[in-house]
């Protein structure tokens, strides 16, 4: 009961998260629009570039979590389709403990570096001097979500891989 | 001695972490703690941090969400059935009729989307059935298509093109123009072997199709939005005036301009074609972080170099070592798709290359030749996977259909070699 | 010995990449206890990440462009107050009297400052003649960062922002029709396809240097460190007499590919003069006392 109402907020946090990296991506948008506009004006708009970079960042790592849990990351399944139930079954389990040990190294360090940035008070070395632990922690906080979302997934590892089945791999790209 | 044992325990864990199952971008990760904690004395973690901050939030990259998100769009619109309506009274007469919609389609909508198996999914959702209901063979339906559906990484923009200039530093407007000439060359191959067969075994029937001319101009004005989007996007990266990522601007705002225009322009839609791109956007994102992070480790432990100048030693000619490479990258694209083929290995191409020469923007091109092949060879081939979920058939079926223009593409990367002005000359032109 | 890996932002064929690895070899076989290895081209860590890399030790060396840190210190901006010191005479002394202070910034970020080399001066690309400021006047003129966009502000250009690697492009187009750069840029980047006009107005002469990590540096025998400060040197006397070679050389080039290289009338130098006292009072303004001590130092000199 308890479990399954975490669970729930869990999947609330994956597509509020996405949701932000829409509205980052829009943001991104609506920065490369300024400065072409800008330029036609002859105005010089220190920055967008910079900020266009980080937009991107925080949009591609606060979906992380959602894209895993929409199945859109790549995964190579051949061999694993091919063998008994029984090994599947480990395998599924094994191939999502891996990615659970990367993501949270990857979350952990990724916060370190934010840490690092805020320590040193590193700037960006574009037009702007802009404080750089501020996309990286929004970063660190897409990978943070990310790693949660692996171990959740690890956690109803059933529900996670009966869901894979129904959606086939025909991902885009 | 001790670098191919470095080699050979990285590869082994990689194939294992890879064949297990695990995320690709978590594979190459882990290959690269492990190669870096045995082989360096370097922190591990801090290193791949700063590499990943500065490889995901890099501004060239800015086009990548853009372009994906551009196609998400039009996607979502009637494209495929404007495509087919359009193309129709144009290719009916051809020897193989409509079967070159389904390659001229295909290389349309590559010129607007830069993933391969969005392309076979909007151009097949309207050709299959109505290629199916006039009799034309099954097997050079889903051929034609899977084969055209791989002209998405050649003809800009391309998802795959944008990847390759960030990783070697080449500029993205050179390479997409690189790749204009080839991918025309290529659907014009894929067309030519229709014809040739249609006079061996014809199938499907037209006969029963009749257009005026009045029919020909009202389907090329349909076409038209798609055609002036096109143009006004490679136009504007050839003349220089907008960078990639300001062409792709222009793009997305085009498209939703064109689904306005159709009348599909609806929350829900727009919402969905958001999400799809931040979703692609996301999923490319992780395999470039674990690549740029196993590129940094192989980087500490020296292999690459190692490697370029073991090969450069062998003092192959240009020719063996392109042979060499086109073998080894369709192995490789057996089992990996042609993004990660291509984020994997360019840390240890890259060096060897440009030791031995090769114009870096005709190699991408080259690149994405054999790559594309990986799209259309079994086991793992995503246009396969795609021509699967809409058709039905199994993979052998598919995959054997797909065979003829497999050896086209192999054909048409001898002749880029033979004549690699077919890939330089337009970017050479635009200086 | 134990690996020293050393990244480095520019081409292996560049002169800072070559005499980087000279500089390598001759630590390497002067002594037991390292082995440096240079990786061009940013194939270990990329430019931007040098810096930062060295600093917090994950890689014990590495070489950037002082200006380039400009955000991090206004001291890192120094060598690139425009016409402060217009050649290599008065750029090496601008150096000696930045040092110290220098200096004391890379301590505190935890680096030792080996060596420091110039680029050639740059000069000002123009798509017609330039006579005095006032021909500057609506031409569109590359900015990449506030500085020069000021400089474009104060001759009456138009700053438009083009990044490094779309140079060629926003010629080629009219996006940009006037720009500071060294004459390396334009020989890189075969500008005499766009432009016809360089001015050697030696606006400045940014640098690279050489650093190293503190507690990297701390663990080697004082042995090594001799070695590598002899190699140091070394490498930047090599560094600034092929700087002054290469920028005869690719004023030559440019002139052989068709453009018309000249020297600044003396109305342009004076007009850039003042533009120069403005531009230096203002980074006055931003480095403060330590600034004034240092250009006093300069001045003195
Ligand atoms: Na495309
Ligand atoms: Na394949």
């Amino acid at each position: 009961m308890n479990l399954c109402l975490c669970g729930k907020a869990l999947d609330w946090l994956y597509r509020v998260s996405g949701a932000l990296a829409a509205l980052c991506l829009i943001g991104m948008t609506l920065c490369v629009i300024s400065s072409i506009v800008s330029r036609l004006l002859g105005l010089y708009v220190p920055g967008t570039t910079e900020i266009a970079g980080y937009l991107m960042a925080a949009a591609n790592c606060l979906a992380l979590a959602y894209t895993f849990r929409g199945k859109a990351h790549i995964q190579v399944t051949l061999f694993i389709e091919k063998m008994a139930v029984k090994n599947q079954r480990f395998f599924a389990f094994f191939s999502l403990f891996i990615t659970a040990i990367v993501t949270i190294y990857l979350a952990y360090y990724m916060s370190r570096l934010a840490y690092f940035s805020w320590d040193f008070h590193e700037v960006s070395d574009g037009s702007i001097a802009f404080p750089l632990w501020i996309p990286q922690s929004i970063v660190a906080l897409g990978t943070i979500f990310f790693a949660i979302s692996v171990v959740h997934s690890l956690f109803d590892l059933n529900q996670f891989s009966k869901e894979a089945d129904a959606s086939a791999s025909g991902d885009v790209l | 001695m001790n670098e191919i044992l470095l080699a050979l325990s990285l590869l082994v864990v990689l194939f294992f972490l890879l064949g297990s199952g695990v995320w690709v971008g978590a594979s190459l990760i882990g290959c690269a703690i492990v190669g870096m904690e045995l082989f360096t004395n370097r922190p591990t973690g801090d290193a791949m941090a700063i590499t990943i901050w500065g490889s995901i939030s890099t501004w060239t990259l800015t086009s990548l969400p853009l372009f994906i998100w551009m196609g998400e769009i039009l996607f979502r619109t009637k494209l495929s059935e404007t495509l087919f309506r359009g193309l129709t009274p144009w290719m009916y007469r051809l020897p193989g009729g409509l079967l070159h919609v389904n390659i001229t389609g295909s290389a349309v909508f590559a010129a607007i989307s830069g993933s391969s198996a969005a392309t076979v999914a909007t151009v097949g959702k309207m050709s299959i059935p109505e290629l199916k209901k006039r009799q034309y063979s099954d097997r050079m339906i889903v051929g034609t298509l899977a084969g055209a559906g791989t002209l998405g990484l050649l003809i800009p923009p391309s998802v795959s093109l944008i990847i390759y200039a960030v990783t070697v530093n080449e500029s993205i407007a050179k390479l997409f123009m690189a790749g204009v000439l080839p991918g025309l060359m290529l659907a014009g191959l894929f067309m030519g072997y229709v014809m040739v067969i249609s006079f061996i075994r014809k199938s499907g029937d037209t006969d029963d199709l009749s257009f005026t001319f009045a029919d020909k101009l009202k389907a090329l004005m349909s076409l038209s939005p798609i055609i002036a989007l096109i143009i006004g996007v490679i136009g504007s990266i050839y003349t220089g005036v907008a960078t990639a990522t300001e062409a792709a601007v222009l793009g997305v705002v085009g498209s939703l301009l064109i689904a306005i225009y159709h009348k599909s322009l609806t929350w829900i839609s727009f919402r969905d074609s958001l999400m799809g791109a931040v979703k692609t956007s996301s999923m490319i994102a992780f395999i470039l972080m674990g690549a740029h992070f196993l590129s940094l480790a192989m980087g500490f432990t020296g292999l690459p170099r190692h490697l370029a100048e073991f090969i450069g030693g062998l003092d192959l000619s240009p020719l063996m070592l392109i042979v060499c490479l086109t073998i080894f990258y369709i192995i490789l694209g057996c089992f990996l798709d042609g993004l990660s083929s291509i984020v994997l290995t360019m840390a240890v191409i890259e060096p060897l290359v440009r030791q031995a020469g090769f114009d870096m923007i005709w190699f991408g091109i080259y690149l994405m030749i054999v790559v594309e092949m990986a799209q259309i060879t079994p086991p793992v081939g995503f246009n396969l996977f795609v021509l699967q979920s809409m058709t039905g058939h199994n993979m052998a079926f598919i995959a054997r259909a797909a065979f003829p223009m497999f050896l086209l593409m192999i054909l048409a990367v001898f002749i880029l070699v033979w004549f690699p002005e077919i890939a330089t000359y337009l970017p050479q032109a635009m200086r | 010995a134990d690996t020293w890996d050393m990244p480095l932002a520019y081409s292996a064929s560049n002169y800072h990449s070559v005499i980087a690895k000279e500089f390598a070899e001759q630590v390497t076989g002067a002594q037991d206890e390292i082995e440096v290895i240079t990786h061009p081209s940013g194939s270990l860590f990329k430019g931007g990440e040098i810096y930062s890399s060295v600093r917090r030790g994950l890689a014990p060396i590495g070489e950037r462009l002082i200006s380039a840190l400009s955000n991090e210190d206004p001291i890192y901006s120094i060598d690139a107050v425009p016409f402060l010191a217009t050649d290599f005479d008065s750029s090496w002394r601008l150096y000696q009297a930045s040092k110290p202070a220098m200096e004391e910034v890379l301590k505190k970020h935890r680096l030792k400052l080996l060596y420091s080399i110039p680029w050639p001066p740059q000069g000002l690309y123009a798509s017609k003649e330039i006579n005095s400021v006032a021909d500057m006047k609506g031409l569109t003129f590359r900015a990449y960062n506030p500085a020069t966009s000021k400089i474009a502000e104060m001759m009456g250009a138009i700053p438009t922002k083009v990044e490094a690697a779309e140079v060629s492009q926003a010629f080629a187009t009219g996006v940009a029709e006037s720009m500071l750069s060294s004459g390396s840029t334009g020989y890189d980047q075969k500008l005499w396809e766009h432009v016809d006009y360089w001015y050697d107005v030696k606006a400045w002469l940014p640098k690279n240097m050489v650093f190293v990590n503190v507690r990297a540096w701390n663990q080697l025998s004082p042995e090594t460190q001799d070695v590598i400060l002899k190699a140091s040197a070394d490498a930047e006397k090599k560094g600034w007499a092929k700087a002054r070679e290469l920028a005869d050389w690719y004023k030559k080039e440019l002139a052989a590919n068709g453009m018309t290289v000249q020297e600044a009338s003396p109305k342009l130098k004076s007009d850039l003069q003042a533009i120069g006292v403005t531009m230096t009072n203002d980074w006055l303004k931003e480095a403060g006392e330590k600034g004034q001590s240092v250009i006093e130092a300069y001045k003195a000199m």
